[in-house]
């Protein structure tokens, strides 16, 4: 039994770009690695849910244009022209056909949940972990690891992967009292999968930088 | 500190959580002080409605006591989305779940979508016939947010220890002495309390609560979960709420919040305080319009 935590009205937020260094606005302009991100995950949560894709550039902005954040990548999608048009409608197409090539249909009893969001308030609501999950499998846990995370990619592979899920499984790990049993990476260029286990020295050194990263913050603001 | 907040490192989560609504309690609260709490907040919103203006609606909701400043922006009017849409999905695929206990979450809510398109698309403005008019892609994203919201839902309970339990236990209740004032408890589950002493009280029934939250808790958490329990007091059913229990499948965190006199009584004077905020800043809008 502890105080429930209640939320501050101006917490520090960490997120995976926090951690990488990046502000947590959205500075990021929307360009064709970024709408063919945001597109690709649209696709996997609908392959996930009903198991196939009819046509990927209008499944996929369909489901983006259900979801009013996302206005901003359906108009630079929505005005892409010529050879920039089929390029992008080329490159999705083709990142697609490996995805449903290679990405396995999951039974609905291993409870997948896609796009699964994680707000973890600490040291009294100051401080916010915050992140979004493509995919868990697995029931929650009844005492031991019982569920795995899961990220899709369809640029190149990169380090910071890694961190990234790392940092989901420290959220999942202090919101549920359980740690993920196991991580992956499904890169859609490729369809290889890069998947490790999570251990305590995993979440230890997780937990390391989000301290550098607060740290780095606090200096930031003086 | 009124409440109790269940540690997120306690597991299985399921079973804390299930401890937690089913508990046997002491009798904390009497049908003769709801009678009490009733006859003081029906003259005091009869008061405030009639400072609203005929015509004007108001819900106080657990949205508005979160967030007084932004209730009455937007249009007012209820819209489908994908977020609207999925509580009524994730609430009738868990109702299938219940019922068949070797149906998964995704399958009770991709049957109950099919259903629903097949059968009432001709009500127009019914979730059946707003999905029917969604595109593959726009309905896969409304049953994927179904289909995480009801698995994490399935999967914070331990349901075989509830006695029929109530899946969407919502309450709307008004007065008619102040119909435009609507008070909303929107309640996930309702379980009866077997043994507890209330449930010999004038046939009414001692009734746990379980809400599923959104965000992280903020600073109005138990008046949120004080509104659901008034709802359910007021209600004319024979129902006493015993305890409520707030669980924030984002953050893990859990409140449980057993239901007297007091908790009744704040959860009053936040509604009151809400419609009040309500009432003068319809007025502010009032006056900017004829300025305009």
């Amino acid at each position: 039994m502890s105080r429930l935590q209640v939320e501050d009205p101006t917490p520090v937020v960490v997120t995976k770009k926090v951690l990488r260094g990046e502000r947590n606005a959205k500075d990021r302009p929307v360009g064709a690695p970024l709408a063919l991100g945001a597109l690709m995950d649209a696709l996997f949560r609908q392959f996930v849910t009903i198991g196939r894709v009819e046509d990927p550039m209008e499944d996929g902005l369909n489901a983006l244009q259900i979801d009013p954040g996302s206005a901003e990548i359906v108009r630079y999608v929505g005005e892409l022209e010529g050879t920039a048009r089929s390029q992008f409608r080329d490159e999705l197409e083709m990142q697609s056909a490996i995805m449903i090539d290679r990405w396995p249909r999951l039974s609905p009893a291993w409870m997948p949940r896609t796009q699964e969001r994680l707000t973890v308030p600490l040291a009294g609501g100051r401080v916010v972990l915050v992140g979004v999950i493509d995919l868990v499998v697995g029931s929650p846990s009844s005492g031991s690891a019982s569920v795995c995370l899961v990220e899709l990619k369809s640029g190149h592979p990169r380090a910071q992967d890694r961190d990234e899920l790392r940092f989901y499984a420290l959220l999942e790990t202090l919101r549920s009292g359980a740690a993920p049993f196991r991580l992956a990476t499904f890169y859609t260029r490729t369809g290889q999968v890069d998947a490790e286990d999570v251990t305590d020295e995993l979440l230890a050194s997780c937990v390391t930088r989000v301290l550098v990263a607060l740290g780095h913050r606090r200096s930031a603001n003086r | 500190m009124i409440g109790t907040s269940l540690s997120p490192m306690a597991l299985p989560r399921s079973r804390t959580l299930t401890d937690a609504l089913v508990a046997r309690s002491e009798a904390q609260l009497t049908a003769a002080e709801v009678t009490g709490l009733r006859d003081e907040l029906e003259p005091a919103l009869a008061e405030t409605a009639g400072r609203l203006g005929p015509g004007v609606g108001v819900r106080v909701d657990a949205y508005r006591l979160r967030f007084p400043a932004v209730a009455d922006k937007g249009t007012g009017r209820f819209e489908w989305s994908s977020r609207t849409a999925r509580r009524p999905l994730a609430l009738e695929g868990l109702r299938a779940c219940l019922a068949n206990p070797r149906l998964a979450p995704a399958q009770a809510i991709a049957d109950t979508m099919a259903r629903l398109v097949r059968t009432t698309p001709d009500r127009v403005g019914s979730l059946g016939d707003w999905l029917a008019g969604l595109s593959l892609g726009a309905r896969s994203v409304v049953q994927a947010e179904a289909v995480t919201w009801a698995t994490q839902l399935a999967g914070a309970i331990d349901w075989r220890r509830l006695d029929r339990p109530f899946i969407g236990h919502d309450r709307s209740l008004s007065f008619t002495t102040s119909p435009q004032i609507v008070l909303r408890g929107r309640i996930e589950v309702g379980a009866l309390v077997a043994g507890s002493p209330q449930r010999q009280e004038v046939g009414y029934s001692a009734t746990a609560l379980f809400l599923v939250m959104t965000g992280r808790p903020a600073p109005t958490a138990r008046d949120e979960l004080g509104l659901a329990a008034l709802t359910v007091a007021l209600d004319p059913r024979p129902q006493l709420p015993i305890r409520v229990v707030g669980w924030w499948p984002q953050c893990g965190r859990a409140l449980v919040l057993p239901v007297d006199e007091r908790v009744l009584r704040r959860a009053v004077d936040a509604v009151l305080e809400s419609l009040e905020q309500a009432t003068s800043h319809r007025r502010d809008q009032a006056v900017a319009r004829c300025d305009g």
